[in-house]
C-alpha cells in the first residue's frame, strides 16, 4: 500500500522512474554521502532493472512529492532481519533543489514508522557519513539516536572518513502506537 | 602460510577437522554466543562445507593449540572491503575448558596483523554481545576497542540484549621515509 504523509506519499517504484533514478545517481552532488557503489558509472537499464524486479530481502519506495506528483527520490528498507527483529533504513533524493522541503524527514518518518509497526521491528538503524550534517540533523528530529561512530571507515573522496550509526527504537514517543 | 604464534597455529581446514570441531560448535556454552545459525543443529556436513568453501572476500583458518596440536576452532576474517580499506573478524573457540589460556587473544591477534599486513586493511572490526565479557576481554588484550554500543541488537533466549562493534587499527607505520 502506498504510505502518505504532509508533503510526500511513498509507492511502488514503476519503470517511468527509472530516469529520475539514473539521474541521480549520475550527479555527484547527490550520491556524495551514499557509498562507495555509487562512484561506478550507472546505466540507465540498471535503474530500470532496480525499479522493476523484487529484491528478497528488501522493499523500495519511490517518493512522490505531493505538491506536484513529482518523482523526486528513493527510499527503502533493506537487511531485514526477522529474528533480531532490526533492519536497515536508507534514502537517496535529488536533484538538490529538492532538498531543504521536508520531504526527506517525512519519508524517514514514514518509513520508519511502517517498520516499526508494520512489520514489527524493534528497531530500524541507519548509516551516515562525516560531512552530512543535514542528513543527522533530520536523522535526529525523526527520533534516531546515535549508536557508534566509526573513524576511518568509508572512502570519500580519496579520505577515510567517519560513519556513524544511528537507530529508532519501536518505544520512541514519536513512533508509541496511539490508544 | 600458517600464522604460529606462541601458543597457537592459524592453518587450512584438513579432512577430519570437521568430525574434531563439531562438539565443540554444539556445546551451548560455545554455541550462545554465535548468531542464530550457530544455535540450530548444526552437522559435520555443514561445518565441513564452511571450512573449506571458499568465497571471495573471506579467508579462514583452523587453530590448534601448539602445545598438544589439539584443534581448539576456527577463526577468519570476511567481508573484506578493499576500496574501504576495512574487514571483519570472526572466531569461535572451545570447549570452556580450554578458555582462559591466551589461545583466543592471541589468534585474534594473529589474524588481525594478517589482514594489515597481507591484505593492507585500516581497520578490522568484530560484533561481539555485550554479556560475553570472556569474549570481549580476549579482543581487547589483542587490540580491540568498543566504537559501538548497540541495545536491543539481538534476541537472546527471549530477550533482547546489547550488542558491541569493537575496531582495531595497524600500528603506525614502520615504513623509513624516502630517502631525500
Amino acid at each position: 500500500m502506498d504510505l502518505t504523509g504532509e508533503r510526500v506519499t511513498l509507492r511502488a517504484l514503476r519503470r517511468e522512474d527509472a530516469q529520475v533514478i539514473a539521474a541521480n545517481i549520475a550527479d555527484p552532488e547527490v550520491i556524495r554521502f551514499v557509498g562507495g557503489w555509487a562512484a561506478q558509472p550507472y546505466a540507465i537499464h540498471q535503474a530500470v532493472e532496480y525499479a522493476t524486479e523484487d529484491r528478497e530481502g528488501s522493499i523500495s519506495w519511490a517518493v512522490e512529492r505531493r505538491s506536484d506528483g513529482a518523482m523526486v527520490g528513493t527510499t527503502g528498507l533493506r537487511a531485514l532481519d526477522r529474528q533480531n527483529r532490526n533492519c536497515h533504513w536508507g534514502i537517496t533524493l535529488g536533484p538538490p533543489s529538492v532538498w531543504d522541503q521536508g520531504l526527506g524527514s517525512e519519508a524517514c518518518v514514514l518509513v520508519t514508522r511502517f517498520a516499526l509497526q508494520e512489520l514489527g521491528m524493534e528497531k530500524v538503524y541507519l548509516e551516515v557519513f562525516e560531512g552530512n550534517d543535514r542528513a543527522r540533523r533530520a536523522y535526529e528530529k525523526s527520533g534516531y539516536q546515535l549508536e557508534g561512530t566509526f573513524p576511518q571507515d568509508m572512502l570519500i573522496g580519496g579520505r577515510l572518513r567517519t560513519t556513524f550509526r544511528m537507530a529508532a527504537y519501536r518505544d520512541h514517543p514519536n513512533y508509541r502506537t496511539q490508544p | 602460510m600458517d600464522l604460529v604464534g606462541a601458543s597457537v597455529r592459524l592453518r587450512a581446514a584438513e579432512p577430519g577437522d570437521a568430525a574434531r570441531l563439531a562438539p565443540i560448535v554444539s556445546d551451548p556454552r560455545v554455541a550462545v554466543w554465535g548468531g542464530i545459525e550457530s544455535r540450530l543443529p548444526v552437522t559435520e556436513d555443514r561445518i565441513k562445507r564452511d571450512l573449506t568453501t571458499t568465497e571471495p572476500g573471506r579467508t579462514r583458518w583452523v587453530i590448534d593449540s601448539r602445545e598438544d596440536g589439539v584443534a581448539l576452532g576456527s577463526a577468519s576474517i570476511f567481508d573484506q572491503d578493499f576500496r574501504n580499506r576495512h574487514a571483519w573478524f570472526a572466531i569461535y573457540l572451545g570447549p570452556p575448558e580450554r578458555w582462559g589460556h591466551g589461545y583466543g587473544s592471541e589468534a585474534t591477534r594473529l589474524a588481525t596483523a594478517w589482514a594489515f599486513g597481507e591484505l593492507g586493511m585500516a581497520k578490522v572490526y568484530l560484533q561481539v554481545l555485550e554479556a560475553n565479557q570472556h569474549a570481549i576481554s580476549c579482543y581487547r588484550r589483542a587490540g580491540f576497542e568498543v566504537e559501538a554500543v548497540l541495545p536491543r541488537d539481538h534476541l537472546l533466549g527471549g530477550r533482547f540484549v546489547t550488542g558491541l562493534v569493537m575496531a582495531a587499527y595497524p600500528p603506525p607505520t614502520s615504513n623509513p621515509p624516502p630517502s631525500a
